[in-house]
């Protein structure tokens, strides 16, 4: 009998890689390039169709910079979604794992090697809408919008954080339709609404996933901006004046806010995944 | 000099397992010899998928224990998994890759050299017939081909032992015949066979020991060749019906 001895970090690379060729492959990227490329061009188009006014000719370079970003964050959502709200479920729902698993494969080589591949495909995705950003924003204004690489990054790690949650929750479900639909709800009504209620009651959502991942928005404006009381025409009351506090994520305290939030994805993932079984 | 006692290929003590009140499998305990053909006899619903779940470490079970050789395989799974090639339930693979991509990756999982993946690759693709097929993707494939790349992919590290649920299950009759004899083949190379098959026909030919399970109890095990004695008939329908026929009562 032959004892060989398995190496976990090049079944580790190996588990990156042919997930990866799997996206590849699959419809999921390019519905995700799809949108990642009209995305962009749908907000520049859009104004001049209805208002025979293109954004650049009406906003400096960061003003129309930040009017592209305000629409990554769902983009983001989108690409998670996709690729991380069935990562974890599909081997269980198709059955591929009745050969996956009883190869000798670690549980927690796959989860990693799983996110891995996701986020890289995600960022590509991403990589392609800030390509074009920075192509338009060269074409119009000879120049680039400032911090965009920066605002690269924070979307890439606010892209994790996002595809950690989406590896958490698809951990302890079986199907992969509830798993998007909890993914969305999460992410489109309770995180917003929690932001929404917390900020109405003047305290700052610095906790929040969406709240903190506005950096990459924020960090496009310079000097960055800092918290400020606006104060706005009472509806119900004439003459008098409301006031509302706009909360800004801050970077530091925004950036560690993501990484745990990417580390309690991955721990409760881990913990739920390894104990899944193929019933 | 005493030589110790050459170890079973697979040992199972007291396996059980529970979903709620229901006993899928109710303390099995098998021991099946280095080189045997066993057959896993049952009705629908016996425990022979629970029983090769659990010993692929798809499930865990509620209590027992089982080894492959000496190496317990519910403790340490990945080691035991490196023994055994399987094919358990109806298979399935990842759309978007081909046959050759298929066997690549899942000999990096098991450690193989890239030699011997592409050397093994080659050879059982073409036993299962497949060869035409190699670099198209799986997602085009009747039931029947994902059938023939699942053994595939159980033979491709040349395990010592293979454990198969209902092989032949999507195959056509030639098919059916020809993955037989890849089977008689093999166990006369001295694999361990653990077959499970409702085809009593295909287990004649191949198997040379037999045990029957119902309702996750086990009825009895021995080699087919007591049995036929023990019932004075060779026909193993007759002697599966009857003690199916017994263990209900």
């Amino acid at each position: 009998m032959k004892r060989t001895k398995i190496n976990r970090l090049q079944q580790f690379r190996d588990i990156i890689q042919f997930e990866f060729l799997k996206f590849i492959r699959g419809r999921k990227i390019k519905a995700a390039v799809i949108l990642a490329v009209l995305t962009p061009l749908l907000i520049y188009t859009l104004p001049i169709l209805t208002s025979s006014e293109s954004l650049a000719s009406q906003s400096s370079i960061t003003d129309f910079a930040i009017t592209f970003v305000q629409f990554l964050s769902l983009l983001i959502l989108i690409s998670v979604t996709l690729f991380g709200g069935d990562a974890l479920i599909s081997d269980f729902q198709d059955k591929t794992g009745y050969t996956l698993f009883t190869n000798p494969i670690s549980r927690t080589s796959l989860l990693f090697g799983k996110f891995v591949a996701a986020s890289l495909a995600v960022t590509i995705v991403l990589g392609i809408f800030y390509i074009i950003l920075a192509a338009l924003s060269y074409f119009f204004y000879s120049s680039l919008p400032s911090n965009l690489l920066i605002s690269f990054f924070f979307a890439v790690i606010s892209t994790m954080a996002f595809l950690s949650i989406s590896f958490a929750i698809g951990s302890f479900l079986k199907g992969s339709s509830i798993s998007y639909i909890a993914f969305f709800f999460l992410f489109f009504l309770v995180f917003p609404l929690v932001d929404y209620f917390l900020i109405v009651d003047k305290i700052k959502p610095w906790f929040s996933p969406t709240f903190a991942n506005q950096i990459i928005l924020y960090i496009l404006e310079t000097p960055y901006p800092e918290d400020q009381i606006i104060k706005i025409p009472a509806i119900f009351a004439p003459g008098q004046t409301l006031s509302i506090t706009a909360y800004v994520p801050e970077i530091n305290l925004s950036l560690g806010i993501l990484f745990v939030y990417i580390m309690l994805g991955l721990i409760v993932s881990l913990f739920f995944f390894q104990r899944k079984e193929m019933n | 000099m005493h030589n110790p006692p050459m170890p079973n290929a697979i040992t199972i003590e007291g396996l059980t397992k529970k979903y709620g009140k229901l006993t899928a499998v109710d303390n099995l305990s098998l021991e099946i010899p280095q080189g045997a053909a066993f057959a896993f006899l049952g009705p629908n619903g016996a425990g022979k998928t629970t029983t090769l779940k659990i010993l692929t470490s798809l499930i865990k079970p509620t209590s027992g224990e089982a080894y492959f050789f000496n190496i317990n395989a519910l403790e340490e799974p990945q080691d035991a998994l490196l023994q055994v090639g399987a094919v358990v339930e109806t298979a399935e693979f990842y759309p978007t890759l081909t046959p050759n991509e298929t066997l690549e990756y899942f000999g990096r999982l098991r450690g193989m050299k890239k030699y011997n993946i592409s050397k093994n690759s080659r050879k059982f693709i073409k036993l299962v017939g497949l060869e035409d097929w190699s670099d198209k993707k799986i997602g085009t494939f009747s039931r029947g081909m994902k059938q023939r790349l699942a053994i595939a992919q159980a033979l491709l590290h040349e395990p010592p032992i293979l454990l198969l649920d209902e092989p032949t299950f999507g195959l056509d009759p030639r098919g059916m015949a020809e993955i037989r004899t890849v089977f008689q083949n093999l166990s006369k190379d001295g694999k361990t066979i653990f077959f499970s098959s409702h085809l009593i026909s295909e287990i004649k030919e191949i198997c040379d020991t037999l045990a029957i399970i119902d309702k996750g109890r086990l009825i009895f095990s021995d080699t087919i060749k007591n049995l036929t004695k023990k019932f004075g008939t060779k026909d193993l329908e007759k002697i599966y019906l009857q003690t199916i026929k017994e263990s209900v009562r």
